[in-house]
């Protein structure tokens, strides 16, 4: 990458740049809204299995112990991985001031990562899992994720070289991380689980290293450089400290990774792993005040804009998710707390509050702003949008309190050995239909932002056809005319 | 940051130490952990699977058991037990301290039960309440003993009788460790359940036998078979009662599946005793057989690794 | 719902948006090409230096408490491979033991089950068992060797059942190392006496001829105690 010549410090005009990721990010965008309706109608049967045991029993294929991690791998990889990586193009675009090379790779990439998760979830249905959780597609379906990323994020990389603000911004940073931690965390994940794997419960450990770096680095970083820039962008109230940035960034970088073994706590590890995992937990909370104190400041300013802004709404929510989420772990690491919360959905209810709250809602939030940009029309629906919200939110919220509350009630049970264990499993249940009212709830979100995505669309090509489509039927009569 | 290749190293740095302390350092600790040699029995343990079994796992791993049951036992470290072994001379303080530390006795009972050490007077208590009660009760003038005890409620609930540990997972591949416990922990289901009928019958429906179950059914791991008229049901038809029974004339035959999901479920056993999972001795069995440090120690008892 | 009316230009000939106050359907205002402003002035709270670098200290007093000293056998955090050793029999009474545990968890915990207590109206228990706390081990031993058959009443419970004779497969430490366990097993409530090798080779060979499995009432007939 050519270091920028002082002379050539030029950005390119915003209209330039989003004409020159237009593709790449629309259809990224278009394919993550739409496994994010498949994957909500996965996870609305998954959740309702957990307390109907009974429904669609008889299809082998919609077992609760396939259906589980088919909705995971949408969500995870078909939502979030391309909506993320649509955003990361995006951002790094309109951040460095530099035109979007390499689209037509780009797209050919998306093409190779859709069929490459189409043939995994489809395999993970039929029964092709590996068996370890969060690293469940197929052998034959996860090279070409890789290979897709490969395709698309490294283009992401030669804008952040080519940019042409010397000065790089908070978001460009995580971007970065983001970009560079994906492959290695997929790549390892998957070789040493399935391909060469490891032996015993060390799989396991590079399993833990794997989800900890995809929540906390992957979608963790994503999360933060959208909010990091659209925050301060749509508030208009600048990040307050550099300095403690840089503090927070460093921080988390350093930490992040770490905690991943906390998930199996008191299990078959050596005790030196655990307590290492603990200890990085613990020492992320620096980063997350450094996240706090940076950006709280700018969503508190604009409290008195917030009505009328649904986008904030989002990434406000996203951050205080996040924080939350964020806090929430760490806590969830010590001894104390652990004993009560293990083999319970407080875990994965974290993970989710980080993962749909923290990044999906923001991921949705910067799509909302993005889409309108790249093409030149407004949504079509401020309702939709405003259900959207209503929904993602609220179906968020329902699911941490499901997850953490029932998690608690579940591990009480669990540890008092009076109680039966059919009395165990039975006291979740009330929590388990809660868990199948969020779902519900997000999945007519995600409908909404789908529709009016779709409406969206269809009015631009609507205005983009109908002259083009008259022009091919009446050709005559503008004959005659000239 | 106006470096991009510094931001770059650095992200790469610490991205690669947590990739050394997570992944690679365990790797080369424990990734060459040899089998156990149980001696009396001339076996190596974990012991190795039986081929219907290993395509039981792999049952399993298609069916997505693991999602709701574990395979992993703990045990809850540094739980105290404290014998009280001694009243010393001041029997009216050492009955005070101890309705002190346990409130539910009355006088008569307390002073009955310093009249007569040893007595266990805590057990299952955590480290500050042990310690706790220690301090009162020294202070009386009394002498206590307090022996840590490895349990916790994976042990009282009979999942197994010891915690697992690293290589009891040696021959397992996938690792099912498992997260979340909607169902009970299967580490041990061998040593627990030897009853292959009870287990199909569970798979068919878990609710013949456990009313109210949320265990899902698997009923594409069974075939139904139409008995031709006078023809007699078949040894392998899965008797069911009443109430679940297909109509007369179809019986319920378990497939291949089924019986090697179950043939490996018996072989889920992680109970053998080696080097770093002996619990420890409980002092009941220390006062009966006289535990003495001073005899000699028979070299080979258990070799350590 | 109201749709904004399509007054736009088609796609390929997007206007540059003003980049002043105007506000999309949703409320968002135009964005302009400039990163967003980011102060210089602050910097890094003295605290918050300050408490990094305790809790960094905090770590390491945590990793030296609770990380077993890196040693790859220690499971529990808070342990040490000392603590481990301590608990690894030495002396004959506790190999003993240990042996008994592990012939017990082998043979006999898949029908009286690891928690000793039996499944109800199949197998009889043994933790806190009136034929197991007798003074002497004289009949369990007999029941272990030759096994025992037809119905038995153990703490007023009726059982009938089949158990299997172990006099080929165990030898007599074997059989004496699992009867200590079993009685006093404090675990299960048990503390009755143990039993020793000798006491189980002269039941063997005084028994040596029979072939056939115990019943109860023949069991009532031994004395408890030599």
């Amino acid at each position: 990458m050519p270091p920028p010549v002082a002379a050539s410090l030029a950005p390119a005009a915003p209209a330039d740049l989003d004409r020159s990721c237009r593709w790449p990010v629309l259809v990224l965008g278009g394919l993550s809204a739409g496994w994010l309706v498949f994957a909500a109608v996965l996870g609305v049967l998954a959740a309702i299995k957990l307390h109907a045991p009974g429904m669609l029993a008889n299809i082998e294929w919609l077992t609760y112990g396939r259906v589980q991690p088919a909705a995971w791998n949408a969500l995870v990889f078909g939502f979030g991985a391309l909506a993320g990586l649509a955003l990361a193009l995006w951002l790094m675009v309109r951040l460095s001031g530099v035109p979007l090379a390499g689209t037509g790779t780009i797209l050919f990439g998306a093409a190779v990562w859709q069929v490459g998760l189409k043939l995994g979830v489809l395999g993970v249905l039929a029964g092709d899992s590996t068996g370890i959780e969060g690293l469940e597609l197929p052998r034959y379906a996860s090279p070409l994720l890789l290979a897709g990323y490969l395709l698309i994020a490294p283009w992401a990389l030669v804008v952040f070289g080519r940019r042409q603000r010397r000065e790089s911004y908070i978001s460009q940073w995580y971007l970065v991380t983001a970009l560079l931690v994906f492959p290695w965390c997929f790549a390892s994940g998957y070789v040493l689980t399935s391909f060469l794997p490891l032996r015993g419960v060390l799989q396991a450990a590079a399993q833990a290293w794997y989800l900890q770096q995809l929540w906390v680095l992957w979608f963790g970083s994503l999360t933060l450089a959208a909010l990091f820039y659209f925050l301060p962008k749509l508030t208009g109230a600048a990040v307050p400290s550099r300095s403690l940035a840089l503090f927070g960034f460093w921080t988390f970088v350093a930490f992040g990774g770490l905690g991943g073994l906390t998930r199996y706590a008191g299990g078959p590890f050596p005790a030196w792993m655990l307590s290492l995992a603990v200890v990085g937990n613990v020492l992320t909370l620096f980063a997350i005040y450094g996240v706090g104190a940076n950006l709280l400041p700018s969503l508190r300013a604009a409290l008195s804009r917030l009505s009328g802004n649904v986008v904030l709404w989002f990434l406000g929510f996203s951050l205080l998710a996040w924080l939350t989420a964020g806090v929430l772990t760490a806590l969830n690491s010590l001894a104390t707390v652990r004993h009560l919360t293990h083999f319970t959905l407080v875990t994965p209810g974290l993970d989710q509050l980080a993962f749909l709250g923290g990044f999906g809602v923001a991921a949705l939030g910067g799509l909302y702003v993005v889409v309108p940009c790249l093409l030149g029309r407004d949504w079509p629906s401020r309702f939709l949008a405003t259900l959207h919200f209503g929904c993602a939110a609220g179906a968020v919220v329902l699911l941490a309190v499901a997850f953490l509350v029932g998690g608690l009630v579940h591990g009480a049970a669990l540890n008092n050995t009076d109680v039966a264990f059919l009395t165990v499993a039975k006291r979740y249940l009330p929590f388990a239909s809660t868990g199948t009212l969020a779902q519900l709830l997000w999945l007519v979100g995600s409908g909404a932002f789908a529709v009016n995505f779709l409406w969206l669309l269809g009015a631009c090509a609507r205005t983009i056809c109908v002259p083009a489509a008259r022009a091919l039927v009446e050709p005559l009569p503008a004959e005659g005319k000239a | 940051m106006k470096h991009g290749p510094l931001l770059f190293l650095g992200v790469f740095a610490a991205f690669f130490a947590s990739w050394v302390a997570g992944v690679l350092a365990p790797h080369l600790q424990i990734g060459g952990q040899s089998l156990v040699q149980i001696d009396d029995l001339g076996i190596q343990y974990p012991l190795d699977r039986t081929g219907e079994a290993k395509q039981g796992a792999q049952v399993y791993r298609a069916q997505g058991c693991h999602y709701c049951h574990t395979q992993q036992v703990l045990q809850e470290p540094l739980l105290s037990r404290l014998t009280l072994t001694d009243a010393g001379t001041n029997i009216t303080d050492a009955v005070a301290a101890l309705r002190k530390v346990r409130r539910d006795l009355d006088a008569d009972a307390a002073t009955e039960l310093v009249r007569h050490p040893p007595q266990v007077i805590l057990a299952h208590a955590g480290a500050s309440a042990t310690d706790q009660a220690t301090r009162l009760l020294t202070n009386a003038g009394a002498r206590v003993e307090s022996t840590i005890a490895n349990l916790g409620p994976d042990l009282r609930r009979g999942w197994g009788t010891r915690r697992t540990v690293s290589r009891d997972y040696l021959r397992d591949q996938p690792v099912f460790l498992g997260q979340i416990r909607l169902g009970p922990d299967l580490a041990n289901l061998g040593a627990r359940q030897t009853n292959t009928t009870w287990l199909l019958r569970k798979l068919y429906n878990a609710r013949i036998d456990l009313p109210g179950s949320t265990m899902p059914r698997y009923p594409y791991l069974f075939t139904e078979r139409r008995l031709r008229p006078g023809q007699a049901p078949s040894p392998d038809a899965l008797a069911l009662p009443s109430e679940f029974a297909p109509p007369a004339g179809i019986e319920i035959i378990p497939t291949r599946e089924a019986r090697q999901l179950v043939a490996y479920l018996l072989s889920l056993r992680s109970d053998a005793l080696f080097y770093e999972v002996f619990p420890p001795p409980t002092d009941q069995c220390r006062d009966k057989t006289g535990r003495d440090h001073e005899r000699p120690v028979r070299p080979n008892l258990v070799p350590r690794p | 719902m109201k749709p904004v009316p399509s007054a736009r230009s088609p796609v390929a000939a997007r206007p540059a948006r003003a980049a002043g106050n105007a506000t999309g359907a949703l409320g968002a205002p135009a964005l302009d090409g400039a990163p967003p402003a980011l102060g210089t002035g602050a910097t890094t709270p003295l605290w918050l230096v300050g408490l990094f670098g305790v809790m960094l200290y905090w770590a390491t007093l945590y990793l030296d408490r609770n990380g077993g000293g890196f040693n790859p056998l220690v499971f529990n955090q808070g342990e040490l491979l000392a603590d481990l050793e301590a608990r690894v029999p030495r002396s004959e009474a506790d190999a003993l033991l240990a042996q008994g545990r592990r012939v017990y968890t082998v043979y006999c915990s898949a029908c009286h089950q690891p928690n000793g207590r039996g499944t109800p109206n199949q197998f009889p228990p043994l933790a806190g068992s009136d034929w197991v706390l007798t003074e002497g081990p004289n009949r369990i031993i007999r029941i272990v060797l030759n096994g025992l058959q037809g119905p038995i009443t153990v703490n007023g419970n009726q059982y009938n059942n089949v158990m299997l004779p172990w006099r080929d497969q165990l030898s007599d430490e074997d059989i004496a190392a699992v009867v200590t366990f079993i009685r006093g097993n404090a675990e299960w409530g048990n503390n009755a006496g143990p039993a020793t090798p000798a006491q189980v080779k002269a039941i063997r060979e005084a028994t040596a001829s029979r072939s056939t499995s115990w019943t109860a009432q023949e069991l009532l007939a031994i004395p408890l105690k030599d």
